[in-house]
């Protein structure tokens, strides 16, 4: 059965999974919106840095971020006026590389469900006297609520299942560092597969389930949904 | 310069077995670039060819108790072939063929790295993990032996494998790592080192196992204690291994084993 350091490594990947979740919803959806609205003609530019990690070895981002955030990085001197020090091997760390990890996977089906609902519900929303937010928490909102289903189990499970980030900028330190996945590496690697196999089996059950609950909703949304 | 080389080669070719094998040798990632070294030296006196590949002595483990097709097995530690000894690859005896010695390095050259560790002036000391990587276990016996292992254990972040813990500290997020002497020879000479004693912990041991009894793979395999591989070795930072190991030739190639 799982022992102390495998619950603990459960806790810090739910926190972490959680914590990247929320910051990327407040963070994402106002990027979503402007991405769907937007006729910038930069707009291409922000949408393939915002894909980018979609696409990267995890291992680049985190290589990348390791460098950024070192003594010598460009970030460094910003680091410390700020007093905040190293970020490698800290929790605040992870959830910095949380954040560019998962990013495509929350803003993607944002901006896809923003798209979706077109002009013309907004438009009748203004001719009755809403204003800009009323008009965005009163009728985009609920109308994306798929999107944003979609967009947090995503986002929770891609973090769920980070390796290559966290491995490179994390330490492996128990209890504030070493994640899910880098302590089910770390029994395979000493040939402890029992320990290997409860971990990896419940990473697998619970990213199923998630991914299932997202296509169950989604069908119900689809079927009883506006259009 | 040119009828020299046409000579050399000549001599070479002539002296070459009528038909050269090619061998597959599972090579630790550490050992990579001196085992380069040597395959080429062997290659160039007996014509055959050597054929590198690179990975963690875990994976290698795991790929040749599933069947992956080496012939010679060149680990990071003397636990594998062990094992894989225990389970009937016994064609030839386990070699040691390099031992690894442990050093403490700092990227900052004004204090010493030994200074630093023992009055503690660092946020983070990188080591290799202990539970899998064999300087990780070296690392954390020194470390108790010093008497510092309860002091520096919060301040610990470990790496998945020696080249990871350098990587910190190269990258400045650790101010300390004790990685391998091979790696910090490559290194420019900035930075500061310090030899960690061999008492303090178990001699790191690679050790080589013969996969199967085909006379080029103990060719090679007996190679490594040449003089020549045994330079290659001390180079790249190793010591390189007991010279008084005698490696006789089997009797006879078993026809029984698979």
């Amino acid at each position: 059965m799982l022992n102390d350091a495998d619950l603990t490594a459960l806790w810090i990947t739910l926190k972490l999974a959680g914590v990247t979740l929320i910051i990327l919803l407040l963070l994402g959806t106002p990027l979503a919106w402007w991405l769907s609205r937007t006729r910038s003609r930069f707009k291409f530019m922000v949408e393939a840095l915002v894909a980018l990690p979609l696409v990267l070895p995890p291992t680049v981002l985190g290589f990348y971020l390791l460098i950024l955030l070192g003594s010598q990085g460009p970030l460094s001197g910003l680091l410390e006026a700020l007093g905040i020090g190293t970020l490698a091997f800290t929790f605040t760390g992870l959830v910095i590389g949380s954040l560019v990890y998962s990013l495509p996977f929350v803003v993607q089906p944002l901006q896809a469900a923003f798209v979706s609902m077109g002009q013309r519900p907004l438009e009748v929303a203004a001719t009755l006297g809403a204003s800009p937010m009323d008009r965005f928490f009163t009728v985009a909102v609920p109308l994306a609520a798929p999107g944003f289903l979609t967009a947090s189990v995503l986002g929770f499970a891609h973090t769920l299942g980070e390796f290559g980030v966290v491995l490179m900028i994390g330490g492996n330190i128990p209890g504030k560092t070493q994640v899910l996945s880098i302590a089910i590496y770390d029994h395979v690697e000493a040939m402890d597969y029992a320990n290997a196999h409860w971990l990896a089996g419940l990473l697998l059950v619970a990213s199923l389930l998630m991914l299932m609950a997202v296509y169950r909703l989604g069908r119900r949304y689809a079927t009883v949904g506006p259009r | 310069m040119a009828y020299l080389r046409v000579l050399t080669a000549v001599l070479v070719c002539s002296c070459m077995p009528l038909r050269a094998e090619v061998i597959t040798v599972a090579v630790a990632a550490n050992f990579q670039q001196p085992a380069r070294e040597i395959v080429e030296v062997f290659a160039a006196h007996t014509g055959h060819r050597v054929v590198l590949s690179s990975a963690s002595t875990g994976k290698h483990y795991a790929q040749i108790i599933n069947g992956a097709p080496f012939d010679l097995f060149l680990a990071a530690d003397r636990r594998r072939p062990e094992m894989l000894e225990q389970q009937g690859f016994d064609h030839a005896p386990r070699l040691t063929y390099a031992v690894g010695r442990l050093v403490l390095w700092s990227p900052d050259a004004d204090q010493t790295a030994e200074g630093r560790l023992r009055s503690g002036q660092f946020d983070y000391l990188a080591i290799a993990n202990p539970r899998t990587a064999p300087y990780g276990t070296a690392a954390r016996e020194a470390l108790d032996n010093l008497g510092l292992w309860q002091s520096v254990r919060d301040r610990l972040v470990t790496g998945e494998s020696v080249t990871q813990a350098l990587q910190f500290a190269l990258s400045g997020n650790a101010q300390l790592a004790l990685v391998a002497r091979s790696q910090v020879g490559l290194l420019d000479p900035a930075g500061s080192r310090w030899l960690v004693s061999e008492s303090l912990h178990q001699p790191i041991e690679q050790q080589a196992i013969a996969l199967n009894g085909s006379p080029t793979t103990l060719a090679l395999l007996r190679f490594l204690r040449s003089e020549e591989s045994r330079t290659i070795i001390s180079r790249h930072g190793y010591d390189p291994g007991p010279a008084d190991t005698v490696l006789v030739d089997p009797v006879a190639p078993d026809e029984n084993r698979p």
